[in-house]
């Protein structure tokens, strides 16, 4: 695939190398030429100096032909106007934005960003794994019905413990959909009773996602 | 009318003093990190904070309650965007912003925003000039 990056920070210096490794043709755009420098020493990828949401340097960097176009400078207004340019300049099939805001995220979406990475999203469920957090961890995000999947594990001071999956008052578009107990995983059935240190994967929506927390994790 | 202006300098301060002369209640979100909006004690200003949160520094501004949004900023995107966030989230009646590149001012026309240029303006008034010598 040919694949334009803009922003060569550390996510977009990164996400080159790798994309590089697994053999797509990339080319890097940023305002900084010393960023730019540092990554040529670094990769094979080509490089343009400029506003990566400018049409004329899009053009430049052969946004036509591009199959995938990628913003990932540390500014959420340029990884928009990234996505729109080469979007409706250039029809470029696929467009995936950063956003350091997740306030910004449903913006994004409704103005045809066909991906959108939230940095904070992303560092919470690297952290998440590593630390005993009562987060979400978000599983999967399905973009088209504005959806995610996440899995939380419940705390021993919860309300919830102790209770039949049917009794628990759950947002009107959230729905438990998986168990993970010790023993493995279960069906959601109605007299599943839930326990502390159960994994529960849950589909929900955004703007739900804090009440289903304070639903499965709040104290009594 | 309730108006939100975006932007930091001379242009903002000069629209914003004339709008409220006018009577319409001004809101000015500066985008100058740092550099609390000082003008017309009348006019009540926020400072857009590093980090650009847009959105929620919008509706810390009252964008909810307006009736006009107008982004001067010199930042083309963030003027793109704060269109956009006033027309397509908050449903402000109606929303104006200035993109100072011609071939992107272009592309949000197209898009369906309320474009200003004032390169075009400019070129415009420039060429005027050169056919009235002329």
């Amino acid at each position: 695939m040919y694949i334009i990056v803009v922003g060569c920070g550390r996510v977009g210096f990164n996400l080159t190398r790798a994309l590089l490794t697994v053999g797509h043709e990339i080319t890097v755009i940023d305002l900084d030429p010393l960023s730019l420098k540092s990554a040529s020493h670094e990769m094979a990828a080509a490089f343009v100096q400029g506003d990566g949401s400018s049409p004329d340097v899009l053009r430049e960097a052969g946004a036509e032909r591009a199959d995938l176009i990628i913003g990932v400078t540390g500014d959420d207004a340029t990884n928009l106007a990234v996505c729109q340019m080469s979007k409706h300049l250039f029809k470029t099939p696929t467009a995936i934005g950063l956003i350091k805001h997740p306030s910004h995220a449903g913006l994004f979406r409704l103005l045809g960003v066909d991906r959108v990475i939230n940095s904070t999203h992303l560092i919470l469920s690297n952290i998440e794994e590593a630390v005993p957090s009562r987060a979400f961890m978000h599983l999967l995000n399905l973009q088209t019905y504005g959806m995610d999947i996440v899995a939380l594990s419940i705390p021993e001071d919860a309300s919830v413990v102790g209770s039949t999956i049917g009794s628990v008052e759950m947002p009107p578009n959230s729905f438990i959909t998986l168990v993970v107990k010790q023993a493995g995983p279960r069906l959601p059935e109605e007299d599943l009773v839930l326990q502390a240190g159960d994994e529960v994967i849950a589909v929900t929506v955004l703007d739900e996602e804090q009440a289903l927390y304070e639903t499965l994790t709040g104290a009594t | 009318m309730h108006v939100l202006l975006l932007g930091s300098g001379n242009l903002v301060r000069h629209v914003a003093a004339t709008m409220a002369r006018q009577g319409h209640q001004v809101v000015v979100l500066d985008d100058h990190e740092g550099r609390p909006y000082q003008q017309n004690p009348s006019i009540p200003g926020y400072v857009l904070p590093g980090g650009d949160n847009l959105m929620e520094n919008m509706r810390r501004a009252g964008v909810e309650r307006a009736d006009m949004v107008i982004a001067l900023s010199w930042n083309d995107n963030l003027n793109a965007m704060a269109a956009q966030i006033a027309s397509n989230i908050f449903n402000v009646p109606r929303a104006l912003c200035h993109v100072g590149e011609v071939s992107k001012a272009q592309v949000y026309r197209e898009l369906g925003i309320n474009v200003l240029s004032s390169t075009h303006t400019l070129t415009d008034a420039v060429l005027d000039g050169e056919e009235d010598a002329g």
